[in-house]
């Protein structure tokens, strides 16, 4: 039975597993390609650590299963009964940046094993595999290079009518990549904490550019246009580029042996000054209008070794040309940087945010844009989807903005970017309704501050855009959904009808949201979400066909769809709020 | 002797040697794995037309009058298990062909046999199939049947139940996390023969190990529980002159 059909029976039985997926030899001991020849007894694990044979090691994954003790598991099940538990921080977006990344802490108790079905050699061993050690200690001891391997979480329900040993393959699978190993302790407990992919970009990781090793062979002038680098760093630079030498940026349009030859010297505002030998030859990361999913992508895979496969490039790529087609974007980067970093920064020049989607094993790109009319969103309310006492609302009046001043067009790509005086332009724009007595009175800036932006267009939309949707104090609103309805995601845009969320005739008003954190509370059977407000201050439309009758004697669908002309107070005829041309 | 009934015994951990003469070992799932006391490993029989053969040489001559197994997937495909001995020129039925239709614990009685090699014949009707545990030897029953008081372990059932309802009251979800049974076995009115003679090895093995129960092996002779003992073992308490009662906390699977 399918899983979404045994999670919304009433009497599911929900059952969690967690996988370890570890790297594991395809070959046979001394069977060809492996060549190692060690007596009965001494052959390796088929784990890297004690390949006798590395050059022809045949790297596959092996995956070792673990379950909390229930009954009524299926028969053929191998999974060890050893879990103890699993406390999950997970995934909590925002709309312009990375967020807070997932991270999950598994608990195991150790044991004692008889190795059978893990050492494919146990029974040429001259120990008794039982008695010595216990499971994890020579787990651990076998695989000492888990980091970054695969720790996979399997949510499901146990279908009574239909065991099968396939059942898992029907499971929600959450995968998260191990970060390290603590114990087995004293108590026997074993402690294995994994986070998800994201974490590859951190800064301490991941730099962009990488740092160049190259260094003036020769002292050079302010107007050479040919340098001799060191012998034998050449590889680090391609046939043409952009490279920064002390506080000066210059490009290069050609390599000949050592030399770097065509210097323009003192580019992007920078001046061309004279160098000494050994002086740095760093090479710069230079994006020139590009599309920011192409930006956030090359920094992922080329900078922090996201393998590709996790980055849906063509869905990206859609909602990319669908909401930031005016928004590319340009940068020279001079000195390595934090990808992490740098991804905050294009995030934030294009109000939009990445998240890693353990569900669907990928990162997710969306840009933070106004829902629109046609979008059908799931909508959850106090009666069939909200739990029992488990909504609580806040104003977020920290995400409140009354006016945007964007920085842009960087001057000197070699001094401080948080400097505002190092940016040739800026933008501004204020809501002062927002900002008059009679509203709040009181001003909430954001300030973006980025050299990826080197037009006046992308600034006033991103401006537009932030205005549009937080002009307005959003409310912060948490809730528990039943498992029945837990498809709703991290990332999901969903409308709200609560009784905590009313209109000034106290009214459970409808409202969007936007799911910023999916937390599995009770196995299987509770989830706790928060979620952001995520409304447009005033009502969004297409323009209409002129078949259309007046607002009053329009259908629903059609009053959700297309604007009308409100009165001059802002109102419709009924007292409907009225629509906004932005 | 009682109606109750405790299968323990395993002439398989005395294996010296044992072959597969029809069939082949899964090396990653080998025959060890269905007597190693543990569930969460099996013995995997890869589908084949063939019933599977398993011959077992064990130290010395032993003998049985019960065989049981649990968590195996066999009765899904249709299959059965028979075990046979060698009588000395050949190989004779032991039990019946047992063809279990759930995944239930099974234990079967039958005439006690004596040998020192034993055959399980597992036919698996040509689909893949696993099997946890297999136990055969000489079956223990107590003196007197179970008292007043006494859960039986099917009925024990320790179910945690985890309701969700709306803002509004109405009923969303459940679930629930089945945990087995739990139940105390009270031991009254036992001699000194049979604690010495029957108790005591049986509790020496219960320190450690499973062991199937048959609560009323007469009248609901499928009601089997895959138990283990829980918590401290209670000791014999002298009643009367010559006779003792202890309490046996035990849980496990009955389904």
């Amino acid at each position: 039975m399918a899983y979404a059909t045994l999670r919304d029976k009433m009497g599911r039985l929900p059952v969690t597993v967690v996988e370890l997926v570890l790297d594991y030899c395809a070959n046979t001991y001394s069977v060809a390609p492996c060549t190692a020849s060690g007596a009965a007894g001494s052959e390796c694990y088929n784990c890297f650590a004690n390949c006798q044979d590395t050059p022809n090691f045949n790297k596959t994954t092996k995956t070792y299963r673990f379950i909390d003790n229930i009954d009524g598991l299926p028969a053929g099940l191998t999974a060890i009964p050893a879990l103890e538990s699993i406390s999950l921080a997970p995934t909590k977006i925002v709309p312009n940046g990375i967020g807070q990344r997932a991270s999950v802490t598994v608990t195991f108790r150790d044991f004692p094993h008889h190795d059978r079905g893990i050492d494919p050699y146990v029974s040429t061993r001259s120990y008794d595999p039982t008695t010595q050690g216990s499971f994890f200690g020579k787990l651990k001891a076998r695989n000492p290079y888990y980091i970054n391997r695969k720790l996979i979480i399997r949510t499901g329900y146990i279908d009574q009518d239909n065991f099968d040993t396939t059942f898992l393959t029907d499971f929600q699978a959450r995968t998260y990549f191990i970060e390290r190993f603590e114990g087995p302790d004293t108590s026997g407990q074993v402690k294995i904490i994994a986070k998800d992919i994201l974490k590859l970009a951190d800064n301490d990781r991941a730099k962009a550019p990488v740092v160049s090793d190259g260094t003036l062979n020769s002292s050079i002038t302010s107007s050479d246009t040919t340098l001799t680098l060191a012998i034998g760093y050449t590889t680090t630079y391609p046939s043409s580029g952009t490279i920064r030498i002390n506080n000066e940026v210059i490009t290069y349009s050609g390599k000949s042996g050592d030399s770097l030859t065509g210097l323009t010297r003192g580019e992007n505002n920078t001046t061309a000054s004279a160098h000494n030998a050994s002086d740095s030859v760093q090479l710069c990361l230079v994006y020139s209008a590009q599309k920011p999913s192409d930006v956030l992508q090359d920094l992922l895979t080329n900078y922090a070794s996201v393998d590709s496969s996790f980055i849906p490039s063509v869905d990206w790529t859609t909602e990319n040309d669908s909401k930031l087609a005016s928004n590319n974007i340009t940068a020279v980067i001079t000195e390595p940087t934090g990808v992490q970093d740098l991804i905050e920064e294009v995030l934030k020049s294009t109000l939009s945010y990445i998240w890693w989607d353990e569900i669907d094993q990928e990162i997710k790109f969306k840009v933070s844009f106004p829902v629109s009319p046609r979008d059908s969103l799931t909508t959850i309310d106090d009666n069939n989807n909200i739990l029992d006492t488990s909504v609580t609302v806040k104003d977020d009046e920290k995400k409140r903005i009354s006016e945007v001043i964007v920085y842009y067009n960087q001057h000197n790509p070699t001094e401080n970017n948080d400097d505002k005086v190092n940016f040739s332009s800026i933008y501004a724009q204020i809501d002062t309704d927002a900002e008059s007595v009679n509203k709040y009175g009181v001003k909430s800036t954001l300030e973006v501050i980025s050299r990826w932006i080197t037009s006046s267009g992308p600034a006033i939309e991103i401006a537009g855009r932030s205005l549009n949707l937080f002009s307005d104090t959003p409310r912060l609103i948490k809730f528990k959904l039943d498992a029945k309805d837990s498809d709703i995601k991290t990332g999901d845009i969903i409308t709200i009808t609560s009784s905590s969320i009313q209109d000034a005739t106290g009214l459970s008003s409808s409202t969007n949201f936007l799911v910023t954190k999916r937390f599995e509370r009770v196995q299987g059977t509770t989830y706790e979400y928060e979620a952001l407000e995520f409304s447009l201050g005033s009502r969004v439309a297409y323009i209409g066909p002129d078949t259309l009758n007046d607002y009053t004697a329009e259908t629903d669908d059609n009053i959700r769809l297309y604007g009308f002309i409100s009165d001059n107070f802002g109102f419709m005829t009924n007292g409907d709020g009225g629509y906004k041309i932005a | 002797m009682s109606k109750l009934k405790i299968g323990y015994e395993n002439l398989l951990e005395y294996t010296s040697s044992y072959t597969f003469s029809v069939g082949t070992e899964d090396s990653s799932n080998p025959f060890a794995n269905c007597y190693d006391n543990l569930l969460y490993d099996n013995m995997t029989l890869a589908a084949s037309a063939t019933p599977y053969e398993i011959e077992v040489t064990l130290d010395t001559s032993r003998s049985a009058d019960y065989i049981s197994f649990y968590k195996t997937n066999i009765s899904a495909a249709g299959g059965s298990i028979k075990l046979q001995y060698w009588n000395g020129t050949a190989w004779a039925d032991a039990s019946t062909t047992i063809s279990p239709t759930d995944t239930t614990p099974v234990l079967k009685t039958f005439t006690t046999r004596s040998s020192n090699k034993w055959k399980l014949i597992i036919d698996n009707n040509n689909v893949e199939v696993t099997i946890s545990d297999i136990k055969f030897g000489d079956i223990i029953s107590t003196e007197f049947g179970v008292y007043i008081g006494f859960s039986v372990p099917s009925l024990a059932r320790e179910v945690e139940y985890f309701d969700n309802k709306s803002n509004t009251g109405l009923p969303l979800g459940r679930s629930i996390r089945s945990l087995g049974f739990k139940t105390t076995l009270d031991i009254e009115f036992m001699t000194d023969s049979y604690a010495r003679s029957t108790w005591l090895p049986f509790i020496k093995h219960a320190e450690k190990y499973p062991f199937y129960l048959a609560w009323n092996f007469t009248d609901y002779s499928s009601e089997i529980a895959y138990a283990i003992t829980d918590g401290p073992i209670g000791k014999p308490s002298q009643t009367h002159t010559g006779r003792a009662m202890v309490n046996l906390n035990i849980n496990g699977f009955t389904e």
